[in-house]
């Protein structure tokens, strides 16, 4: 689960760590109100006076994408109301927050995350921060300096302030810095994040520490010891996705013509590649998982039923602890009071495959066994429009 | 041979009086898997079948030594068992699902401080064909041979195993090592042990779009093992940024994807199908004496 920016900073705080003074607004006159309760007239105090507004939304990339901007509070109805209900790759922006800007002495990039071929976390320095940081990491690895940690050992306070010092930080820095690292650890491991990020990290010439940004992910399924955050797992998922969720069915949205139902992520995929590759494009698929009833086949049909102008409906099912007996009661049960006026393409093997066979042909509905031959005859699809 | 498990492995079911874990402890018994006992706190002292029910792993080892555990218990406690597991020197199959990435990280690390093996979480198991099963894959679909595999994805190697046994291919172990963000054997380990075992005569790799798990794996083929690879990846089509089901198949950016992972594989030396029903002819093709 992706946090919003100012959800991050609301953990940052939480946690100790200093964030640029801010507010949130969703309207221009509520922005204007809240921004000079909070700054002023004369604007942020020291420096430029100007104020940063930056949408809030779930991806990143925000400065490049120019949801990001700078006004004087004499200017910021205007800027709000131009930044308000613009699109970002889909997401419309609901929420800005206005923040002081900070000066810059230096930036840094500090970010703890999971690396996933060690399987523990991994803390990730740079004394190259900002938006850029990856692609200047990438390109040249020595700027990048990382240490793997233990999650249940102690925090390697030695290692890491060398680790600082070795990458551009002064000794007080240093030292400041690895007070900062301690806090986002203690936010990694308390929040069941796979991601805390600060990006940039600013040192301002007062000699203070900031994180300017925050980019924050919750492992979703750690959620049952966060209850406060359980509102928001359903955030930007379609109302089909949630629906999907709550039968514990795995419901994904895509843009072609074809519905698919399979059993098991690696099957569906590989059911999506195989349709492609006779020319046709998945329009959502729904993985009913392992051990999915007669009624979860109803709900899953009834999902990819949803989407309009499919031209065929592929189900791929190889029983292990599924049955294919009670797949079979699904889609004959859900055919008998659903209309399909697209072809449908059943495949079915594995446990109870012989019964689920016999009940779907005393309902008239073809089966095949083999995927290889059902995929063969994916050319019926092109009858339909 | 095989490689991690045979027919002298002992094994203890933790979440046995649960509905799966009983299930499934009958499924391997039925199919001779060696279950010495089974854990669940507060049903001490109970049955399941013929196989006595103890408080904790500790108990139950006072009772009878055991090699591996099965571990069924839900998520939020899954953790907990999988630890007392390790204490106890057992290596461990996790099959539960949705078990948080802060929780498999600890129960990894204190598998490598004790040099414990650990599959999955959100796995189907482990299967020497005719032998022993550590998991809840269908039995019928393996049946004793000299193909390896090794997978990220439960049913697509049932397909896979399936394909090869109407081919007269059987398997020597069959591994699914699990579609979570994180797990614990991985791909370069399997390998490691297939290269050592002198009945595997070729391995067959099941990998998704997500991670670089497969490109790590390329690199250990081209320089450590010698047997033929064919591998399988699910997840050509798919499209940036969707978790395609399993929480570990998710392409972020350049990484992950279906290109980066063949081209590396194809470049160390291994076999790619295009398709499932493929690999049976690829690997006769390789060895045409395979069986």
């Amino acid at each position: 689960m992706n946090l919003k920016e100012f959800e991050g900073k609301e953990l940052f705080e939480k946690y100790g760590i200093s964030v640029p003074r801010a507010v949130i607004a969703g309207e221009p006159g509520e922005a204007y109100k809240k921004a000079l309760l909070l700054f002023g007239k004369a604007g942020t105090g020291p420096g430029s006076g100007k104020l940063f507004l930056k949408a809030q939304l779930k991806s990143g990339k925000r400065g490049k994408s120019g949801a990001i901007l700078e006004c004087k509070l004499s200017e910021l109805k205007k800027t709000f109301s131009s930044l308000l209900g613009k699109n970002f790759g889909g997401e419309k922006v609901r929420q800005i927050m206005i923040a002081e800007k900070i000066e810059i002495k230096k930036e840094f990039y500090l970010s703890i995350s999971v690396d996933r071929y060690r399987r523990c976390p991994v803390l990730l320095f740079s004394d190259a921060g900002g938006e850029n940081v990856e692609e200047q990491i990438k390109a040249n690895p020595q700027k990048g300096h990382k240490l793997y940690l233990s999650i249940n050992g102690a925090f390697p306070e030695e290692r890491l302030q060398k680790l600082f010092n070795s990458a551009g930080c002064n000794q007080r820095e240093a030292k400041e810095t690895l007070k900062i690292a301690n806090k986002l650890f203690l936010l990694f491991k308390n929040e069941d994040a796979s991601l805390a990020e600060i990006n940039p990290l600013i040192l301002n010439p007062e000699g203070k520490f900031y994180a300017v940004d925050a980019k924050v992910v919750i492992d979703q399924e750690a959620i049952f010891r966060h209850p406060e955050l359980e509102k928001r797992v359903t955030d930007g998922m379609s109302v089909l996705e949630k629906r999907a969720g709550k039968f514990g069915l795995a419901y994904v949205e895509l843009d072609g013509d074809v519905g698919i139902i399979g059993n098991g992520a690696g099957l569906v995929m590989s059911s999506l590649d195989m349709i492609e590759v006779k020319g046709f494009r998945p329009a959502n698929f729904c993985d009913v998982g392992g051990g999915a009833s007669a009624l979860m086949m109803e709900e899953a049909l009834q999902l990819i039923r949803t989407r309009k102008k499919l031209r065929g409906l592929f189900i791929n099912i190889f029983g292990g602890i599924t049955r294919c007996d009670e797949i079979a009661e699904g889609l004959v049960s859900y055919v008998k009071k659903n209309k399909f006026n697209y072809p449908l393409l059943v495949r079915l093997t594995g446990t109870n495959a012989k019964q689920a066979l016999k009940i779907l042909k005393s309902a008239g509905i073809k089966a095949h066994e083999s995927f290889n031959e059902a995929i063969r005859h994916s050319s019926n699809f092109k009858n339909e429009t | 041979m095989s490689i991690l498990i045979d027919n002298k492995t002992r094994v203890i079911v933790q979440g046995i009086t649960g509905e799966q874990g009983r299930f499934h402890t009958g499924l391997m018994l039925e199919y001779g898997t060696k279950i010495v006992a089974g854990v669940t706190p507060g049903r001490g002292g109970q049955m399941i079948g013929r196989v006595p029910v103890f408080d904790t792993v500790n108990e139950a080892m006072k009772f009878c030594q055991a090699d591996y555990s099965i571990i069924f218990v839900p998520a939020k406690n899954a953790m907990a068992a999988a630890l007392e597991a390790l204490e106890s020197g057992l290596n461990i199959v996790i099959i539960t699902e949705h078990l948080p990435i802060h929780d498999a990280m600890m129960i990894l690390e204190e598998a490598r401080k004790r040099k414990l093996t650990v599959i999955g979480p959100n796995c189907p198991g482990i299967i020497t064909p005719g032998q022993c099963k550590i998991g809840i894959m269908p039995s019928d679909v393996f049946v004793e041979g000299s193909v390896g595999i090794i997978s990220r994805s439960g049913t697509l190697t049932y397909e896979i195993a399936d394909n090869l046994r109407r081919n007269g291919i059987g398997q020597s172990t069959v591994i699914g090592i699990g579609g979570d963000f994180i797990n614990g054997l991985n791909f370069e380990e399997a390998l490691s042990s297939f290269e050592k075992d002198k009945k595997t005569k070729a391995v067959v790799m099941i990998g998704e779009i997500g991670g670089d798990a497969e490109e790590r794996a390329a690199n250990f083929i081209k320089k450590k093992f010698s047997k033929p690879v064919i591998a399988y990846i699910a997840g050509k089509t798919a499209p940036e940024g969707k978790t395609m089901g399993h929480a570990g198949a998710i392409i972020s950016g350049n990484t992950g994807t279906y290109l980066s992972k063949i081209t590396a594989l194809k470049k160390a030396g291994a076999t790619i199908a295009d398709t499932p029903w493929h690999v049976p002819d690829l690997l006769k093709k390789i060895n045409p004496g395979i069986k």
